[in-house]
């Protein structure tokens, strides 16, 4: 046959060890370019696909507009409560300062914000977060917004809530998810920590989600 | 008859005190929060050292317009609480009072308490006695 000759000759050898290298050198390329591996056995839950969120309407505690575009161009720590909240809010604020100053000190030190959203924006008008959310963090952001533009956003994060009963004072608790929301530099859900919370298992468990998001770009 | 029903009657509030000496606390302290907050959360550990149990039905300050004890719990993925009417405390056992768990409910300040100020808190049991404890304001420990 016509291509068994030709592999004989000289010529033809050269033309298949050239044929094998392209391949190789091919291959070689793919196997570089394959993406990074996400972070394995990590406590926080990390999505499977980064969700975008739709676009959402609130008001931060200097009585600014807040909507998606406050959520580019950094990661965001997103966490929903109350400002009547005696002991898991007051808590979690605490621990998120904590993971603040971590990230600070990493290596780069990347720029990562933290939001309180009220969940019963009856009490917390913007006055109210501006006294109580900068006391964990003067950096630290309170939102909060009218009823619906707070029940379309938790809707979107899978965080639930309640208000309570009405005491005779009119002072009520509210039930609330405690899962700390993480949101990447394009504003999407990216990543969830359920508690209980340690500070430097975030921060670390953060970096790591971090690196991944830089090389997967 | 009469002198031994009349020594009984003496002795109990021996007995009152002795159930009230029972109770020991340590590490109270109270989260500092913002001057404004409405609520504060006051947390320590009661040490029962009797051979009976004993319950805690209540608690006040004069710094606060009311006091009471709480539960956080989780349930269907939301933090809750539920209010303890009554903490039992085990015969030579311990309760611990601590952030994500019980504590107690500090509502409605008379004024701002900052870091380093004390709170006083009076702790009611059923046998009708109370203990004072004090608390410092502070943050929480970074971990």
């Amino acid at each position: 046959m016509p291509l068994m000759n030709r592999s004989h000759s000289p010529g033809g050898r050269l033309l298949v060890a050239a044929a094998i290298l392209a391949l190789l050198l091919g291959l070689a390329l793919a196997l570089l370019q394959r993406p990074a591996a996400p972070p394995q056995d990590l406590q926080a839950t990390l999505l499977s696909e980064p969700r975008p969120l739709a676009p959402f309407q609130l008001i931060d505690h200097h009585s600014q507009p807040f909507d998606n575009s406050g959520l580019a161009g950094h990661w965001t720590f997103m966490f929903f409560g109350y400002t009547h909240c005696p002991d898991v809010c007051p808590t979690t604020l605490s621990v998120l300062n904590s993971v603040a100053r971590r990230i600070g000190e990493q290596s780069p030190a990347r720029d990562a914000r933290f939001l309180f959203v009220s969940v019963d924006p009856a009490r917390d008008t913007p006055e109210q977060l501006g006294k109580f959310v900068p006391f964990f963090n003067p950096a630290f952001m309170g939102v909060t917004g009218d009823a619906e533009a707070i029940r379309g956003l938790t809707r979107q994060l899978g965080i639930l809530y309640l208000l309570g009963e009405a005491n005779s004072e009119g002072g009520y608790l509210v039930d609330h998810s405690a899962a700390i929301l993480l949101l990447d530099p394009q504003g999407r859900f990216y990543a969830l920590f359920s508690p209980p919370h340690d500070p430097d298992t975030m921060a670390k468990e953060f970096r790591q989600m971090a690196e991944y998001y830089e090389d997967s770009q | 008859m009469k002198s031994l029903l009349l020594m009984s009657l003496l002795l109990l509030p021996l007995l009152a005190t002795a159930h009230h000496n029972a109770v020991q606390v340590s590490e109270p302290w109270v989260r500092a929060a913002p001057p404004t907050a409405p609520v504060m959360a006051a947390y320590l550990v009661l040490h029962n050292t009797d051979q009976d149990d004993l319950t805690l039905v209540g608690a006040s300050s004069s710094q606060f317009s009311s006091v009471e004890i709480h539960r956080t719990y989780m349930e269907n993925g939301m933090a809750r609480m539920a209010l303890q009417e009554q903490l039992v405390i085990p015969a030579k056992g311990q309760v611990k009072l601590v952030p994500g768990g019980l504590h107690i409910m500090l509502i409605g300040p008379h004024a701002p308490l900052v870091e380093g100020a004390q709170v006083s808190i009076d702790l009611l049991f059923a046998d009708g006695s109370t203990i004072t404890v004090t608390a410092p304001v502070r943050r929480a420990d970074d971990h």
